[in-house]
């Protein structure tokens, strides 16, 4: 049984060490010959989204629970925005983030950094306005 | 030489006058015949092979003629734009999926032109490819006759036909399925080099179709891990050379990955959110709808061999190692996707089925319990050729059906709006047009049918776009285009025109006619920015 174990595990140890190995090697190899993602010197980087800000306090009605949570849109806003410099809309899409707290009217709030500056440049648009849109320009910042 | 011809033409002009005379009963028996000589011809070893690669070649003509006529009232599907704009630009992955789907195609439209047909044709040839490699397959685990039965059964399926018109991440992944199972399956029980190499190759080329292929690959783990031959592989060179193939060929895009912070890993993971209930929910009807996929081939082959209860424990369970490793093979990765659907809290589709289904026709019918008498097997050889035959015969009802029924996704006017928006770019400047934007849907569906293959530019989310920046907008221009109806595309062309000057919209109404009869039109807003090159 013992020696069964000790099989196994010497396989697997073999296993994992080809794949890393071969992962290695090949990363040497690729990075020598191969094109990285390069984003533009300006690119895009999101750092945190917020849908609801204004609604941490908010209680809820019976039934419903008070969901926000900072950074709740920033994996959203992420795909629509990072690594480009272009002009870009970061939206709080209802359909896809959900309600996260019923009966507040959401304020929509988003930070980002640009290129390789560490400055983070923070925008939020108030719970009156729709659509829920903040547009980033990296292009125009200082 | 001459005079053989001319009386070979004469017999077969005198056949054709007979059979446009025969009445129904000889027709069938006529018809009978000449299904009885192909049968034979298909299980006869030294004419097998030729026969089955001319059925599949008629297969993929049968077909993509039906797509060719039943389609021609719409443009392509908004997932066959998305790859063919992807395939203009894409490097070592997407903004979604990993890249073989859109290299493929890039290869494809090298070589053929840019059309509706030619694309559901290169759709066609993977399907047919899936097809082949199953027949080559099954030559191990069954016999001629239910060889020919199971290759039949599988057309009938949706996903071989149907489903596989559509080019996506998805259809992509039958052929290379098929692929990695065969070479798995052979490098498994023979330990030899080639195959296993062939295995590696194969999980790679299925990794960068779709991340989802981790479902199969995990599968197939299960297979060996739970087989009674496991030390005699696990012993092999044979798996460590699979993995070290594997890992070499995956490492340049899993690198690519890292240094784009796994994006398309994460649209993989967040496309389809779910809460635990609509997961579980979700995860059933992927086990319920892949059986209703795969019901129509169950039940005539239930009808054809009427199995007792012994036939179907040792299709469902096999003694046998060989067997009981396919069945495991085959199961083990719908189980895992309704697990890992559960466990993720994703929602995942029965449409995900359609690169599983490899081994079903050797799990269907390799039990020697189970016996197709002949005439049911002809008759199920018949109806699989028949069958994409009546379907062209009807394609032109298709076509009338959805024209009148409509289309999503505006699907009907790609055409035309790549007219319009030429011609509205034509209008501002004589430069070429090299970017157009819209909502996604609308500007790769667009983009396919304007001359010049522009760069797309996707309006609510630049970064799924990231071939077009901030200085190609400056300085090629853009033509951007939203449906009015669509309130957000328009907010957001509204954000685009202010910010890069473009000039004041134009509206244009289009409306698809087909066959003398027009769809109700659409309104649509065209706004040009203006190339800043001189």
């Amino acid at each position: 049984m013992r020696s069964a174990v000790g099989r196994a595990l010497m396989m697997l140890a073999a296993g994992l060490a080809v794949v890393a190995a071969s992962f290695l090697i090949t990363t040497l190899v690729a990075r020598h010959w191969l094109p990285s993602p390069n984003p533009p010197a300006r690119a895009i980087h999101v750092t945190q989204a917020t849908y609801g800000d204004s609604c941490r306090s908010f209680v809820p009605p019976a039934g419903h629970a008070n969901l926000v949570k900072a950074g709740n849109a920033t994996a959203l806003v992420s795909q629509l925005c990072d690594n480009t410099d272009a002009f870009c809309p970061a939206i709080a899409d209802p359909h896809r983030l959900g309600d996260p707290a019923f009966g507040c009217d959401k304020d929509f709030v988003v930070d980002w950094r640009c290129g390789a500056d560490p400055t983070i440049h923070q925008f939020r648009q108030p719970p009156e306005i729709f659509p829920k849109v903040v547009w980033i320009d990296c292009r125009a910042q200082p | 030489m001459n005079e053989a011809a001319n009386e070979a033409t004469n017999e077969a002009s005198h056949k054709s006058r007979a059979a446009a005379l025969m009445s129904p009963a000889q027709f069938v028996m006529l018809a009978r015949e000449r299904f009885e000589r192909l049968f034979e011809a298909l299980v006869d070893p030294a004419r097998r092979e030729r026969t089955m690669l001319a059925l599949l070649a008629g297969y993929v003509a049968a077909w993509s003629l039906y797509a060719a006529i039943a389609k021609s009232s719409q443009d392509i599907h908004p997932d066959m734009a998305e790859m063919a704009a992807w395939s203009h630009e894409v490097g070592i992955g997407t903004p979604k999926h990993p890249p073989l789907a859109a290299w493929l195609l890039r290869a494809w439209f090298g070589v053929v032109p840019r059309a509706d047909w030619t694309f559901y044709l290169f759709a066609m040839i993977l399907a047919a490819l899936a097809l082949w490699i199953a027949w080559r397959m099954a030559e191990r685990y069954l016999p001629p006759d239910k060889r020919v039965v199971g290759i039949a059964l599988m057309t009938l399926v949706p996903f071989y036909n149907f489903h596989a018109l559509k080019y996506n991440a998805n259809t992509v992944l039958t052929p290379l399925w098929a692929a990695t199972t065969w070479w798995f399956l052979r490098s498994f029980e023979t330990r030899r080099a080639g195959s296993a190499v062939l295995a590696g190759a194969g999980a790679a080329a299925a990794m960068l179709g779709k991340y989802w292929s981790a479902i199969l690959l995990a599968g197939l783990g299960i297979a060996a891990l739970t087989d009674t031959r496991r030390d005699r592989y696990f012993g092999s060179p044979a798996p460590y050379l699979t993995l070290a193939v594997g890992t070499v060929l995956l490492t340049p895009h899993v690198d690519w990955m890292i240094a784009d912070r796994f994006m398309a890993l994460g649209y993989a993971t967040q496309a389809h959110p779910a809460t635990l209930f609509s997961a579980a929910r979700s995860a059933l009807g992927f086990i319920g709808g892949s059986f209703g996929y795969v019901a129509v081939p169950i039940v005539l082959s239930l009808c054809a061999a009427r199995p007792g209860a012994a036939a179907i424990r040792d299709t469902l369970w096999p003694p046998e190692p060989e067997r009981r490793f396919v069945v495991i093979a085959f199961a083990a990765p719908f189980l895992l996707a309704a697990l890992v659907a559960v466990a993720l809290q994703i929602e995942i589709n029965a449409l995900w089925a359609i690169s599983m289904l490899t081994l079903f026709p050797v799990v269907l019918l390799s039990s020697p319990r189970v016996v197709i008498p002949r005439s049911a097997a002809v008759g199920l050889l018949a109806l699989a050729v028949v069958f994409p035959l009546v379907m062209v015969a009807v394609s032109p009802v298709v076509a009338l059906v959805i024209h009148h029924r409509g289309v999503d996704n505006y699907q009907g006017d790609y055409r035309l709006l790549a007219r319009a928006l030429e011609a509205g770019w034509r209008s501002r400047t004589d430069k070429p047009l090299r970017i157009v934007g819209s909502y996604s849907s609308i500007v790769n569906g667009t983009a396919f049918y304007i001359a010049g293959e522009p760069l797309t530019f996707d309006l609510v989310g630049p970064a799924q776009t990231p071939w077009v920046d901030d200085d190609s907008i400056r300085r090629d221009g853009m033509a951007m285009v939203c449906p009015d109806e669509m309130k957000f595309c328009m907010f957001v062309m509204d954000g685009f025109a202010a910010h890069y000057h473009a000039a004041a919209p134009t509206h244009v109404a289009l409306a698809r006619r087909y066959l003398g009869s027009s769809e109700p039109p659409v309104s649509y807003a065209i706004a040009i920015i203006p190339p800043q090159t001189p």
